[in-house]
């Protein structure tokens, strides 16, 4: 009986094992759910969407195509589907097999009762990427701006981290990097110029893009190539439900966009045009006033154009291919013609500078957990000076002198990059790409021609073109370590082969995550970064003379090391405040050398350059809010940047030009209703570091000789003196009407409302008296004062 | 055509009409003691005495012109091969000098000077021998276009163990020309000549001083150093035309002129090309001149020379 009692008792045990091993093969065996997440309206991809399980607290975001791939255990599932601007949606789904799931978000702005939720903005308190900040197009294009031109780069110089140059320009310097720094991708492909008219304008026309994503540290390790910053601007993809024309007209420039499908949900296009047209409108008063200098025929001008265009088709869930192409373009130009009886004059000067850039994308799925993107890429960066002058007379060749200068860079480029979910905990990308550079630093060509030569003079000096070959390799992976922690590990290795010298480089990067709440992470960052190429530069406003030159036998690859440390919290209704602190250290930057410049710069440019160091260090803080009817953000940093070389300001550390003690800003969006929105913006920085003389003396050696300059200056050390500080406050008004054949929009604007007389360079003059020249004036050019603007823009439905 | 007019208007107006000028202040920085001077062995020892000024003018006073003040008295002591010669004396116009007193080739010169409560300052330089020809010549050249010309060639042997540094100037005198009488007058006129000599290409780049591929003038000299030619015999040449002169005389006399040069003066001439070369440039940060002057600011270097004389008669 007993013996019985004890099989039972056995078999019972045994029986509860087997059921439990059952269920828990059932329950521990795991599925992948993967698809793609677009928008409803237009059909273009989201790209860093949140897909979110919030029973096994799990997650991941869209990649730049839009797909996602979530491995999760089979079971019940919780799936949150959110975008900021968008209607997140929930999915609850009973998880038994690997599953498709491709879904459309509603933007809030087609909603008319708009609901927030809070799961929408809470992508940087999960997501492991410290210092990272994504801005859409369209909150980019809210932002008040210089003549009403939307500018996707002064955007970004209003969050902390990233410090403007010169007023009015461009250029970003990120955590006291230099321009050069900075990975500039155009849906994937470097852009080495971006920069119209002297820089007071970007490249990116902002009716052509999808996102742009910033990252100033712990980089992932499928970055690499530049130390400080990477920015991975996104092109729309093209409305693939219907056809829709975009456009604006305003002071500097008009734009135009259209998109639409070609074969509904299959193939779609877009074209985005850009163009100014001063010279257009100025050529009456250059013809006539060249008409009254005796120089009729003669015209002038300047223009700037950009032309975006994309396209991309589907072949199946699983296939699709994007061709895109960038092309803009800069042009300065005069031509003089005079004339006197039987003699001629003809002279033309040029100046021009562009960049072109194509990519063809190819992806595909290979399982719901094997995404790949292969891409090849044409980038090329060219500026060209010339002048052409011949005179004649009595048809007869006098004299000709024709010079042109002509720099750049070019790259061709094959890459493949994988998304790779091999188990819930991890998501793996790994990827290898190949760059073949040509680079140009500048070569010259004389001609001249005169009456009775034998033959023509005809010269071509210079630096020869010089061939890089790049390889990178990457592998990381995003480990999500139970509920709360999460690390994101990698390595990216780069091999740069110039003129027989190869340089190595093995880069690892850490980057970590720690959920202390559901609303409350801390972050911290390891990277270490490498850079082959450089940009020779001493403009500040980013002028086309700027030389880019690769690592050669003597110019070694410039590194960096970055540690950062950040917190995040989101408060109620979108708000998210974080805080930061880095520290990176810099090697092998180049200058100038003392006295050199471009224009001393020939076919030893390379004994040209003096080597250094760097650091930089500092915090940032950054309260935005990302959700309802007042948008934008607080950003506020604390920082410190400086150089050292050898030859330069006696081996001291000096302060870099940008250097910059407190960096404020504040970007405040507020929407009344469907037809009026404002937009405000204030800036506040420490004034720019310039190098100025401290005192004079008058040098003689002898009795009655003087050498020329006889007034000496003497400069204490370089960017020893600041700038004033610099501020500005930016407003802006939108007037919405809804129209038969769409919406209309004229904006209204005022760039430095209060007229702040900003620091935009400084001079110093002698000042003369009977007695000689007994001092200096130092004066300070201001040159933007109040600026108003005035812009129509038009959305044909 | 009106509304285009209009707009083409606003718009340069717009671009145009923002610029102000703001005056800025930067503080007085302590006076320093200059002192220049060029010690050779053919002339007295003159050294130019001067002080820093205040650079900047207070806004207020724009308008208002300070007088001038780099006037001052000093007392100069003038030591050789470390043996004290004597207090220079002031002859006029901060110029000090030390009455019959001539350097000598080979010896090293300390000065030492002092002024109210500036700061002391002294400078050394060492006044090195001057480098024989070897050889020169002259050779007559008659160009394919026609053109008259003549080249010279000379020859210098290095010293062994140091780096030495060298300027050479040439000038050329001949009746000056009248233009409103359209003829030569009794007057001499004499022009310095910018030569380029003939040096190898790669004597041309000097890559440890100078990161301006040309050559370096100072004072019309042209200055060069013995990176390519240390200890060696050197050949130089440089060719000379005619068409130089607006109005070339029948006959020129012409004179080159070698110095062996102190490197602080070398030095100094480089930094002058850099100095130039950021003067007023946007585009590039500024540089200081060189100064040997310790504690101070300026130059006092020195050189000794060697002359040739020859006389062109032209041929038409």
């Amino acid at each position: 009986m007993t013996s019985l009692k004890t099989n039972s008792r056995q078999r019972l045990i045994l029986f509860t094992i087997l059921l439990g091993l059952q269920v828990s093969i059932l329950y521990g065996q795991k599925f992948s759910i993967s698809g793609t997440i677009e928008d409803k309206q237009s059909g273009e991809r989201l790209i860093g969407a949140n897909i979110y399980d919030s029973l096994t607290y799990r997650g991941v975001s869209s990649n730049n195509f839009g797909f996602y791939s979530l491995t999760l255990p089979g079971g019940l599932i919780r799936l949150i589907y959110s975008y900021v601007g968008y209607q997140p949606r929930v999915i609850n789904l009973d998880l038994k097999k690997d599953t498709v799931i491709n879904i459309s978000l509603e933007s809030f702005t087609n909603i008319s009762e708009v609901i927030i939720r809070a799961d929408a903005a809470k992508s940087a308190v999960r997501s492991n990427q410290i210092s990272m900040t994504e801005l859409s197009g369209a909150s980019i294009n809210k932002i008040p701006v210089l003549l009403g031109e939307v500018d996707v780069l002064k955007a970004l110089q209003l969050l902390p981290g990233v410090q403007s140059g010169t007023e009015g320009t461009s250029g970003i310097y990120v955590r006291g990097g230099g321009p050069d720094q900075n990975l500039i991708l155009l849906d994937g492909v470097p852009v080495y110029n971006v920069n119209h008219l002297f820089g007071f304008f970007s490249v990116f026309n902002s009716d052509a893009i999808q996102t742009v994503k910033l990252i100033k540290g712990g980089f992932p390790a499928r970055y690499g190539g530049r130390l400080s910053s990477v920015l991975d601007i996104r092109l729309k993809d093209g409305n693939n439900k219907k056809f829709e024309v975009d456009g604006s007209v305003g002071i500097i420039a008009s734009r135009l966009t259209v998109q639409g499908p070609i074969k509904e949900g299959k193939t779609s296009y877009i074209v985005s045009a850009r163009r100014t047209y001063a010279d257009i409108l100025a050529q009456p008063l250059i013809r006539y006033a060249a008409s009254k200098s005796g120089q009729a025929g003669s015209s002038g001008g300047y223009y700037f154009y950009d032309l975006t265009a994309k396209i991309n088709h589907r072949f199946s869930d699983r296939s699709r291919l994007y061709l895109s192409a960038y092309s803009g373009k800069d042009k300065a130009y005069i031509h003089i013609k005079e004339k006197q009886n039987d003699y001629r004059h003809r002279e033309n000067l040029g100046l021009s500078w562009g960049n072109l850039t194509t990519a063809l994308r190819w992806n595909y799925v290979f399982s719901p957990r094997l995404f790949s993107n292969t891409t090849l890429t044409y980038s090329k960066y060219n500026f060209i000076t010339s002048m052409d002058m011949t005179e004649t007379e009595e048809y007869t060749l006098q004299n000709r002198l024709a010079f042109s200068y002509d720099s750049g860079i070019r790259d061709l480029a094959a890459k493949i990059d994988f998304d790779y979910q091999p188990a819930p905990s991890h998501s793996v990308k790994f990827g290898y790409g190949h760059i073949a550079h040509q680079f140009k630093p500048g070569v010259s060509v004389y001609q001249m021609e005169e009456e009775g030569m034998a033959s023509p003079l005809d010269t071509t000096y210079g630096n020869k073109n010089i061939h890089a070959q790049e390889l990178d390799a990457y592998v990381e992976d995003d480990w999500q370590i139970g509920t709360r922690f999460k690390v994101n590990g990698g390595l990216h290795g780069s091999a740069f082969h110039v003129q027989d010298s190869t340089y190595w480089s093995f880069q690892p990067r850490l980057s970590a995550l720690f959920m202390i709440s559901e609303n409350w992470s801390v972050k911290a960052a390891y990277s270490h970064m490498s850079q082959n190429i450089h940009l020779v530069s001493n403009s500040t406003i980013g002028l086309p003379t700027d030389l880019w030159v690769p690592s050669t036998a003597l110019i070694k690859p410039q590194k960096s090391i970055q540690y950062a440390l950040g917190t995040v919290y989101d408060f109620p209704k979108g708000i998210e405040v974080s805080l930061e602190g880095y520290f990176k250290s810099m090697n092998n930057l180049i200058e100038y050398k003392e006295g050199s410049s471009f224009f001393s710069i020939n076919d030893d440019w390379e004994n040209k350059l003096e080597f250094g160091r760097g650091i930089s260090y500092g915090g940032e803080l950054l309260i935005r809010k990302k959700m309802g009817k007042t948008t934008g953000w607080i950003g506020y940093t604390l920082s410190r940047t400086e150089r050292k070389f050898e030859n330069i300001s006696f081996g001291e550390w000096f302060p870099y030009r940008y250097d910059r003690r407190h960096d404020i800003s504040i970007v405040l969006n507020h929407k009344f209703n469907d037809k009026i929105d404002i937009g405000l913006t204030w800036v506040y920085g420490t004034g720019n570091a310039v190098t100025l003389p401290v005192m004079m003396y008058t040098r003689e050696f002898w009795p009655g000789h003087s050498l020329y300059p006889n007034q000496i200056m003497v400069y204490e050390g370089r960017n020893s003196y600041r700038m004033p500080a610099y501020h500005r406050l930016d407003l802006g008004i939108n007037l919405h009407k809804e129209k038969k054949w769409g919406i209309r929009t004229w904006s209204f604007g005022a760039y430095n409302a209060y007229s702040r007389q900003n620091p935009f360079f400084m001079t110093q003059s002698p000042v003369h008296t009977q007695e000689g020249d007994v001092g200096i004036l130092f004066r300070q050019y201001s040159i933007f004062p109040i600026i108003p603007s005035v812009s129509y823009s038009f959305k044909i439905k | 055509m009106k509304s285009r007019l209009v707009l083409s208007i606003m718009l340069i107006f717009s671009l145009t009409a923002c610029e102000k000028f703001i005056y800025v202040h930067i503080e007085e920085s302590d006076r320093l003691l200059v002192l220049s001077g060029l010690i050779n062995p053919d002339s007295l020892v003159h050294i130019h005495v001067s002080r820093s000024q205040q650079l900047s003018l207070r806004p207020e006073d724009s308008g208002r012109p300070p007088k001038r003040d780099t006037m001052i008295i000093a007392d100069l002591l003038l030591y050789e091969q470390e043996q004290l010669i004597g207090k220079m004396e002031h002859i006029g116009k901060s110029y000090y000098s030390l009455p019959e007193f001539f350097p000598s080739e080979g010896n090293t010169y300390r000065i030492e000077a002092t002024s109210g409560e500036m700061k002391p300052v002294s400078v050394e330089t060492i006044l090195l021998p001057a480098i024989p020809f070897n050889s020169f010549d002259t050779i007559r050249l008659f160009h394919d276009d026609g053109r008259e010309g003549f080249s010279v060639k000379m020859q210098i042997t290095d010293p062994v163990g140091q780096e030495n540094y060298y300027a050479m100037k040439v000038t050329a005198v001949q009746r000056k020309w009248d233009r409103n009488l359209e003829d030569f007058t009794d007057e001499q006129r004499i022009n310095y000549l910018h030569v380029s000599l003939n040096r190898g290409n790669e004597a041309a780049i000097d890559n440890i001083f100078l990161d301006i591929n040309s050559d370096v003038y100072l004072d019309r000299k042209l200055f060069f150093r013995d990176q390519f030619f240390d200890g060696k015999d050197f050949d130089m040449s440089f060719e000379f035309n005619k068409s130089y002169f607006y109005k070339p005389a029948d006959t020129t006399h012409f004179q080159v002129e070698l110095e062996h040069i102190d490197k602080s003066y070398y030095l100094y001439a480089i930094s002058q090309q850099k100095y130039r070369n950021t003067e007023d440039n946007p585009f590039t940060e500024p540089v200081n001149l060189y100064s040997n002057v310790k504690e101070g600011l300026g130059l006092v270097s020195s050189y000794s020379s060697t002359r040739k004389n020859f006389t062109v008669i032209w041929t038409k």
